[in-house]
């Protein structure tokens, strides 16, 4: 009796497009995700599996997902997490990266009233601009800690 | 044809003649270069985006980059280099204007770590493009 097996007919164009849309992914020291893209050219030689086993650091474990799954705006990337096959953005430490953005931001306004503070003629008028500042950037302070949500978070670092 | 002198390989013509004038290897002409002094090569190169989500563009013995966090990239070579005494380029092109400090932190044999800087606030960035080349 003679069987013959059929080849699955799957294009090798589609077949490479499927592999370089997935990534590797694994958890640093720090606790934020690390996303691993393979090379075009290091896919034509090497599976993505052989790929993690050479560039993810040794002892840390990984998954292989499809691009999708990561996120596209880096605002909160550094708060950025993964647990079975999805990265999921941690609040408190959003609302970290959101504080630095907003003394960042506060810095910039405070810069030129400084200089204008030491300035006899100028320093009282400089004050009441810097307590101005301090206002604003008290009641943003309140909206991020009172923030319920990355979104609400998104709309406030925007605004800075 | 390779002559070998010492430990250094002169690549000539057929019939051992040193080439002249301007080579062509495949369809890319070579110039040949004036002067004695010796030429290195690059052993590892790749630009990516750090926009967005990270996209690689072309490469040359780099297996992948790991997007560590925001301008914080590890660049990992196919083939290792001998040892961690390579010389490391990175360069960045400006995504807020702002001007950018491209350095290179740990590196190993096998892989190298870039960061990008706004030059303004010294605080790490995505900037629109990163280019990371390895000589040794």
């Amino acid at each position: 009796m003679f069987c013959m097996t059929q080849q699955p007919l799957v294009s090798p164009y589609l077949d490479k497009e499927i592999k370089m849309s997935q990534v590797i992914i694994y958890t640093q020291d720090n606790g934020t995700v690390a996303i691993i893209r393979p090379t075009e050219e290091a896919l034509s030689t090497m599976t993505i599996e052989q790929i993690a086993a050479k560039d993810v650091p040794a002892g840390m474990l990984f998954e292989i997902v499809d691009d999708s799954a990561i996120p596209a705006d880096r605002t909160f990337r550094s708060a950025w997490e993964h647990s079975n096959s999805t990265i999921n953005i941690n609040m408190p430490k959003a609302q970290d990266i959101a504080h630095d953005k907003r003394r960042a931001a506060r810095s910039v306004e405070f810069a030129p009233l400084d200089i204008k503070a030491t300035i006899p003629s100028e320093a009282v008028n400089a004050e009441a601009a810097r307590q101005v500042v301090r206002d604003k950037y008290s009641a943003i302070q309140l909206n991020i800690d009172s923030a319920i949500n990355v979104s609400e978070l998104k709309l406030i670092v925007e605004g800075l | 044809m390779a002559i070998l002198s010492g430990s250094e390989v002169y690549v000539t013509a057929d019939g051992g003649v040193p080439f002249t004038g301007v080579q062509t290897f495949g369809s890319a002409p070579m110039p040949v270069p004036s002067g004695s002094a010796p030429i290195y090569a690059c052993r590892a190169w790749v630009n990516f985006n750090g926009v967005g989500t990270v996209a690689i563009g072309v490469s040359g013995n780099v297996s992948s980059v790991t997007d560590n966090g925001v301008g914080d990239y590890t660049v990992n070579f196919t083939t290792a280099m001998p040892d961690t005494n390579y010389s490391t380029n990175v360069t960045a092109r400006a995504s807020l204007g702002a001007g950018e400090i491209p350095t290179y932190g740990a590196t190993t044999a096998s892989s190298v770590n870039a960061n990008i800087y706004r030059g303004d606030t010294n605080v790490l960035y995505d900037p629109a493009a990163v280019s990371v080349t390895i000589f040794r």
